[in-house]
């Protein structure tokens, strides 16, 4: 199951939204349109006849609700059918936070082409979730055990990660809304909120 | 064989030699010259606001300046209404928001699109007509966070075949001070570094690590590249993208004093 909304309505059917004062009070509109889930699932935005979000809009707006989205209601933006001059003024805000956002395609009949993810993460950050995109879903002992057995393979010294360097790194891309975390038992499941790739 | 009609233009840089002159001598010269880019005429304005209506009186008739001197006496854009004549002859001011509620007002919403058809009108492509709106509300925006006298900000759009512009300023503190209010800037001490820090590298008074810039950086470069040409002016200095040939010129020079801050887009379309 999947929710979805659109940025377009949203908006007021403006196809050009610019300007932080207005981001904010998109804001506090999207916060007001969604409700909580009970299971922690992709929540679509959907820029279809959007054509130009500017960063400060970006900024105030998708960001933070992103943030809140993960954090309170248990739902993973995914950002749809950006056009590409939007595109470019995400890359202004995400990069120098060292943050990224996932994109795709989503047609008519909901089909999900092209994911990818948009931004820039530290090396740690994306040796983390390549392994994730890697396995599809894993906990913090699997890639702990994967990556011992690739440091006992390799003459090269590698760092050593501990179990809970992992999960730190693996709760920092939960909270940038790029794995989805799902409890088992007393332990913590994460897994791609999409599968897309990584680089541009 | 047509008569040349030498009347000279007010230009920004007419403007500039004419502020050097001492005041009383600057009616000589502009109640000589032609008003038709409406960035010089605002600037001029806005160099005296409190006698902005005396200036605009002592400058040669125009629609332009007409319609800016009854704007310029509205506390807001509540208090106006559209001059249909003058925006149907492809001209209109209008006061900015004052808070956040007005952004989202339906009369600044309609300029706004007002200013978009206006440029598609004067014959650039709808998507870059769109980028020039993202760019204007920046700008717009900006008055608000930054300039510390939003009641003085004041929006302008003008159109004709080919050619289309619009004007955003204030009153306000000026980039520079806007700045200084961070310790990150503690190191400007001039109006023209400001204008390289805010325009070239889109910061602003959150401090470089807040990322929360003026909304210029790509915006701007993008706009300069399609036949455009981006003037910023505040305090004692004028910042100027230049893209109407390429490669880009960007140009700070000094002038004279001016309070607050005015952004003048002129375009001529795709290249």
């Amino acid at each position: 199951m999947t929710r979805e909304l659109s940025i377009y309505k949203l908006g007021g059917g403006s196809d050009v939204l610019s300007g932080e004062p207005k981001g904010r009070l998109f804001f506090a509109r999207l916060v007001s349109s969604v409700e909580i889930a009970t299971e922690p699932m992709p929540l679509f935005l959907n820029f279809e006849n959007v054509d130009l979000v500017t960063s400060s809009f970006f900024r105030a707006s998708i960001l933070p609700f992103r943030d809140y989205a993960v954090g309170q209601l248990n739902l993973y933006p995914v950002l749809a059918n950006v056009s590409d001059d939007t595109v470019d003024e995400i890359r202004v805000v995400v990069e120098p936070l060292r943050d990224a956002v996932i994109l795709c395609k989503l047609s008519p009949r909901r089909d999900i082409t092209e994911a990818r993810l948009v931004g820039t993460l530290d090396d740690k950050q994306r040796l983390t979730l390549e392994a994730v995109l890697k396995e599809k879903e894993a906990d913090a002992g699997l890639l702990k055990k994967r990556t011992d057995t690739a440091r006992g393979q390799r003459t090269q010294q590698t760092e050593k990660i501990s179990i809970n360097g992992w999960n730190n790194r693996l709760a920092t891309l939960v909270a940038k809304g790029l794995l989805i975390e799902t409890k088992r038992g007393r332990g913590k499941l994460y897994r791609p909120v999409l599968e897309f790739s990584y680089g541009r | 064989m047509a008569k040349e009609d030498a009347t000279p233009v007010l230009t920004f840089d007419l403007l500039e030699d004419v502020l050097i002159l001492p005041p009383a001598k600057h009616q000589t010269v502009l109640a000589q010259a032609r008003i038709d880019p409406i960035g010089p005429l605002v600037e001029y304005a806005y160099h005296d606001l409190n006698n902005a209506s005396r200036r605009l009186s002592s400058m040669s008739p125009s629609s332009a300046g007409v319609a800016l001197a009854r704007s310029l006496q509205m506390q807001s854009f509540h208090d106006s209404t559209p001059n249909l004549l003058l925006v149907a002859a492809g001209c209109e001011f209008m006061r900015t928001p004052q808070n956040d509620d007005e952004v989202e007002h339906s009369q600044w919403l309609a300029f706004t699109r007002r200013l978009r058809d206006a440029g598609v009108k004067a014959g650039l492509p709808k998507k870059f007509a769109q980028a020039l709106v993202g760019t204007f509300e920046e700008m717009t925006s900006n008055i608000l966070q930054h300039s510390d006298n939003s009641s003085t900000g004041l929006a302008a759009y003008q159109w004709s075949e080919g050619q289309f512009e619009y004007v955003v300023v204030d009153a306000g503190i000026g980039v520079m001070k806007s700045l200084q209010k961070h310790r990150d800037y503690s190191w400007i001490v001039d109006a023209g570094q400001a204008l390289e820090v805010a325009v070239r590298d889109g910061e602003s008074e959150y401090g470089r690590k807040a990322n929360r810039g003026t909304g210029f950086h790509a915006l701007t470069t993008n706009i300069a590249l399609r036949n455009s040409i981006l003037r910023f002016r505040s305090g004692d200095h004028s910042y100027t993208i230049d893209g109407s040939n390429l490669p880009i010129l960007r140009k700070l020079q000094p002038c004279t004093a001016f309070d607050g801050f005015l952004i003048s887009v002129t375009s001529s379309g795709a290249q």
